[in-house]
This record gives C-alpha cells, sequence and structure tokens, in this order.
C-alpha cells in the first residue's frame, strides 16, 4: 500500500466532511435526539415505561447512530462517486491498489461512527428524564466495541454503496433500513425475544442485534444481555462478510 | 528511440448481460470492443486513434490506463505491463477522460492540489506546480470555484491541469475537445502542441478528423474494435485514389450516368452516396465543366458541386465505406 496516496485520500475526505459538518450533525443527532425525547423522556414522564428502560434504550439509539453515521458515512459519498460523474476516477488512478481506496472508505466511515457515539452518549445523559446510569468502567471492551461496531457500519456502508444505483437509494431505506432499524433490538433486549423464539433467531441476522446487545454488555452490564462471545462472533462475522462482498463490488465497479 | 507504448495483440470482449438476463436470453451475450489490436508509439510523439464512435478507441485508453483489464494481449507503458502492474503504470501516465470527472466536492485549486497529494508531491511542490497550471491554461481569476460553476472549455482545461500535477510521461486525452465551441478547442490544440514540444508523448482519441490531422504526427484508423490503417496523415491521404476529391451532390443518379463517370481517364473511383456521387480524381484534370455537362446529358439534377483535397474522412469513408459519424 501507498501509505501517502491513502493518507492524502483521507484528507480530502476529511475536508469534504469538514465542510459538510452542519448537515452531518443534523443527519446524526436529529434521529437519536427525537427517539431519546419521546421514548426516554415524554413516555417515562407518562409512566408508560418502566425505569430501567432508559438503560436498555440509550445503548439500543447509540448502536443504532452509530450504525447509520458509518453507513452513509461510506454510503452516500460512494453512490455519487460511483454513479453518473465517476468523480473516483482520479482517485482510482491514483498510484494505490484500488481496494486501499475502498478500505479509506472504511476508515473514514468508522471515525465517523465513533464520534457520533461520542456526541449521542452525552446527549442522552441530558435528554432523559431523571438520567440514567452509565458504567464506563468497562472502558476497553468499550472502546474495542466501539472501534468494531464503526467497522462494521462503514463495510456495510460499502456493499451497499457499490452495489446500489444512484436512483434505488430511496428503496435502499425502505428495505435495509427499515427492518436493521425494526428488527435490530434498538428498543428491547435481545434475552427478552424468548417469548418470540422464531424472531428471536431471525434477528440474529441483523448486525444491529449485535451492536446493540455489545453496547449494553459494555455500558449498561446490569441489563441482560447477549454473552459476550456471540455479540464478538457476530460482529466479526458481519465484518468479514461486509468487507469481502463490498470490496469485491466495489472492484467491479470501478474496474471493467 | 524506443517505444514507451507497445500494444502487443490486445483484445477487449464485454460481456453484456450475464446472470439471470444471460439465462433469460439463452446464454451470455458478448461483444467485442478491441479485436486483437497491435502498436507502438514513440517518445515524443502525438498518436491519435481515430474513429467512429464504438470502434473501441475508449476501451483500448481504458485498458492502457488501468480501468479496464484486457481478455488477451498485453500494453507496456515504459517497460511495465499495465495490467500486471497497475501502481506503477499509474505512476507515469495521465488521463483527461472524455466525461468530466472532476472532484465536486473540491474547488478548482484543490482539483490540482489533492491529485497532485495522491501522487505524493510535498505541500511547496504542489502549491507551485498548481499556480503555473492554472496560469499557463488561463484558470487563475477561478481557482477558488466551484467546478459547477464552470463552462465546458474550462472544465476540460481543469482536467488537463489535474492530469499534468504529477508530471507523467505520457498524457491520454479521450476526446478531450467533444461538445467545445470552436475557440476553446483551438485554445486546447494550442497547449496540446506546447506540451509536445516540451517533450510529453500524448495518445488522442477523436472521431474529429481536423483534430486528428492537425494535432497528430501518427494516427491509427479504428474501425470495430481493429485497426484497418496506420501512418502520418499524409501517408494516409495519399491512399485515397487520385488525390483530389469531387463531390457533385444530386438527388438522384442513373446506372449510365454512373457508367459514364467511371469511364472517364482521370476518374479513379466512383462512389454514388444517398444524394451525392463522390468521385476520386487524377490531381489538376480539370473536369469540373465536363462533369457538369454529361450529368446534363443524363438528365439528372446537380444541386452543388464541391472539390477539395482529400482529409482523413475520406480516407475513413474509402477505407470503411461509412462515415465518422454515422
Amino acid at each position: 500500500m501507498n501509505l501517502i496516496t491513502f493518507l492524502a485520500l483521507m484528507r480530502r475526505d476529511t475536508l469534504v466532511a469538514a465542510r459538510d459538518i452542519t448537515s452531518f450533525l443534523v443527519r446524526t443527532l436529529a434521529q437519536p435526539m427525537f427517539l431519546l425525547f419521546i421514548f426516554g423522556n415524554v413516555m417515562s414522564r407518562m409512566n408508560l415505561v418502566t425505569s430501567g428502560f432508559k438503560e436498555i434504550l440509550v445503548p439500543g439509539v447509540t448502536a443504532l447512530t452509530m450504525l447509520f453515521a458509518g453507513m452513509q458515512a461510506v454510503t452516500l459519498p460512494l453512490v455519487l462517486d460511483l454513479g453518473y460523474t465517476k468523480e473516483i476516477e482520479d482517485r482510482v488512478l491514483s498510484p494505490i491498489g484500488v481496494h486501499f481506496i475502498a478500505l479509506e472508505k472504511m476508515v473514514m466511515g468508522t471515525l465517523h461512527s465513533i464520534l457520533s457515539g461520542l456526541l449521542v452518549l452525552p446527549l442522552a445523559k441530558v435528554m432523559l428524564h431523571g438520567g440514567v446510569s452509565l458504567n464506563l468502567r468497562q472502558w476497553e471492551l468499550t472502546i474495542a466495541l466501539a472501534i468494531l461496531i464503526g467497522l462494521v457500519s462503514s463495510s456495510l456502508g460499502l456493499m451497499i454503496g457499490s452495489y446500489i444505483k444512484p436512483e434505488k437509494v430511496g428503496l435502499m431505506f425502505s428495505l435495509i433500513v427499515a427492518p436493521i432499524i425494526f428488527f435490530g433490538c434498538t428498543y428491547y433486549p435481545w434475552v427478552a425475544l424468548s417469548q418470540i423464539p422464531l424472531m428471536k433467531k431471525l434477528v440474529l441476522l441483523n448486525p444491529l442485534v449485535y451492536m446493540a446487545e455489545g453496547l449494553r454488555a459494555a455500558i449498561t452490564p446490569t441489563v441482560p444481555h447477549m454473552p459476550l462471545h456471540w455479540i464478538l462472533t457476530g460482529l466479526t462475522v458481519s465484518l468479514v462478510l461486509f468487507t469481502w462482498l463490498g470490496l469485491s463490488g466495489f472492484y467491479r465497479r470501478v474496474i471493467d | 528511440m524506443p517505444p514507451i507504448l507497445e500494444v502487443r495483440n490486445l483484445k477487449k470482449i464485454f460481456s453484456i448481460n450475464s446472470g439471470r438476463a444471460a439465462r433469460k436470453s439463452g446464454g451470455p451475450k458478448t461483444v467485442t470492443a478491441v479485436d486483437g489490436i497491435n502498436f507502438t508509439v514513440n517518445e515524443g510523439e502525438i498518436f491519435g486513434l481515430l474513429g467512429p464512435n464504438g470502434a473501441g478507441k475508449t476501451t483500448t485508453i481504458g485498458i492502457l490506463t488501468t480501468r479496464i483489464i484486457p481478455t488477451e494481449g498485453t500494453g507496456l507503458i515504459a517497460g511495465i505491463d499495465v495490467a500486471r502492474e497497475p501502481i506503477r503504470a499509474k505512476q507515469i501516465i495521465a488521463v483527461v477522460p472524455q466525461k468530466m470527472n472532476l472532484d465536486l466536492s473540491l474547488k478548482v485549486r484543490e482539483n490540482l492540489t489533492f491529485h497532485a497529494a495522491y501522487f505524493g508531491l510535498p505541500k511547496k511542490a504542489r502549491e507551485e506546480r498548481a499556480d503555473e497550471m492554472l496560469e499557463w491554461l488561463q484558470l487563475k481569476d477561478r481557482a477558488n470555484d466551484r467546478i459547477d460553476r464552470l463552462s465546458g472549455g474550462m472544465t476540460q482545461r481543469v482536467m488537463i491541469a489535474r492530469a499534468l500535477m504529477h508530471d507523467p510521461k505520457i498524457l491520454f486525452l479521450d476526446e478531450a475537445t467533444v461538445g467545445l465551441d470552436p475557440q476553446s478547442r483551438l485554445l486546447i490544440w494550442e497547449k496540446i502542441k506546447d506540451l509536445n514540444r516540451r517533450g510529453l508523448t500524448v495518445i488522442l482519441t477523436t472521431h474529429h478528423m481536423e483534430e486528428a490531422d492537425e494535432l497528430c504526427q501518427r494516427v491509427a484508423v479504428l474501425d470495430h474494435g481493429k485497426i484497418i490503417a496506420l501512418d502520418t496523415p499524409g501517408n494516409l491521404k495519399k491512399m485515397i485514389p487520385g488525390g483530389e476529391v469531387i463531390e457533385m451532390h444530386m438527388p438522384s443518379n442513373s446506372p449510365p450516368l454512373l457508367a459514364t463517370l467511371e469511364a472517364i481517364p482521370e476518374v479513379q473511383r466512383v462512389e454514388p452516396l444517398d444524394g451525392m456521387v463522390r468521385l476520386y480524381v487524377t490531381p489538376g484534370s480539370k473536369l469540373l465543366t465536363r462533369l457538369v455537362s454529361i450529368v446534363e446529358d443524363h438528365q439528372c439534377e446537380l444541386l452543388d458541386v464541391r472539390v477539395s483535397h482529400p482529409t482523413l474522412e475520406n480516407v475513413f469513408i474509402f477505407l470503411t465505406g461509412k462515415g465518422l459519424r454515422e
């Protein structure tokens, strides 16, 4: 790999992202803000949710935010880059292996994802009625999970961005995004799905499940969660699969 | 001087449907875009690939610039096999593509400086070179503009400036002046000649015969993925029988008229076309008045007569029986 080229590509993406910081913040924080407000504040005041719900909700919403931040940071620019204007061509012609151009996108997506997680946690502290008790003592696990969640999110973004055509972006949201959100154990812990055994098995296909459960294991360990080794296996398998499909899809899009 | 580019038996077959579409239509369909071509380009040369759309020019450039993997054959740039060592090859080539592909998220100057950064130029060097390029291509006052504010001619110049930022040995220009107004086209021609005088090897594709004639030291004529002629523009034009072309525009002609025209000793070849009869004649044969009366004798209507020297377009028509823009 040509490290100088890789760093220059990162510098380019950082500059472009910095110029777009307002829309990044809105895109990243609007959804969790509303979710936290309604589920963790309004409904909590109405006594419609139990007091322990916030500890289930915060890791779920954080995982969801991280997933979308990482995914969108890769998918949205990639769909444009690979689309009609073929803007990526100049970077494809730079002296670096084509796969590294895709990997650079993943690194940027991972950074976006981690940054969004860092923004959401304090937001949750402020927004939730009566606060929430987060355990930050397992910081090594939290950091490792944050990196892994970022990588899985951006690799999923790479896979989607490499396969989807610009005119199909709308379809992507209904077909991919909606099921991921609702079957992602965002608002309920996976263990509680024991009452619906089929769903408990099917949701294992959803990478968000491992992200949400992982963050529960790390920052709200008192909530019943999936065993850690399952979480790590799920995230690793997702990462390998999405990266492999994403890289080969990307290669096919830029090299005939 | 050894050739800087060697193309040996290059072939590219694209499958235009695969998977489910192929099973539906009873097997994959393929298109041979480049069909076993060979040529070499010497250092310091301007070499043209001339042919109509779909002749295989862009695919050839795509292979030589590492974006398309050849089905067979090799392309060697300064001895480097482009398919096997694309990263090394990319360091010494530059491409100005047919379609605008500037980075729309960056400003004009940033397009240049980031390109140079990808190629590892230190900050000071890339800033200086960007200034130099913007000045040379008359873009200095647009340096901080957004790309979508530029005209077609300016966009093309920015792409040329960007391509030159890493000081390539070979510049590939794919239909670099398509869709430009004459003034922009002339400016780009002038810059290409200037670059070549400074020693840069240029390979350009065009379906614009004047462009090939004006710029290229040698031209390969492509049709259906094959090179059908390769020589200097002057020598290619000598392939035309006679050396002078007379075009008689007439709504209709008749076999006896064509037979009479063919019988004239100075007429080397008669080409009946739609609405026109084209004659290839010996230069200085002073045939015009005779031709007019022959047409009148055969009761055909003559709308216009044009005498010209052969162009590369005539060469192409002579070789393939069809025009470049068809």
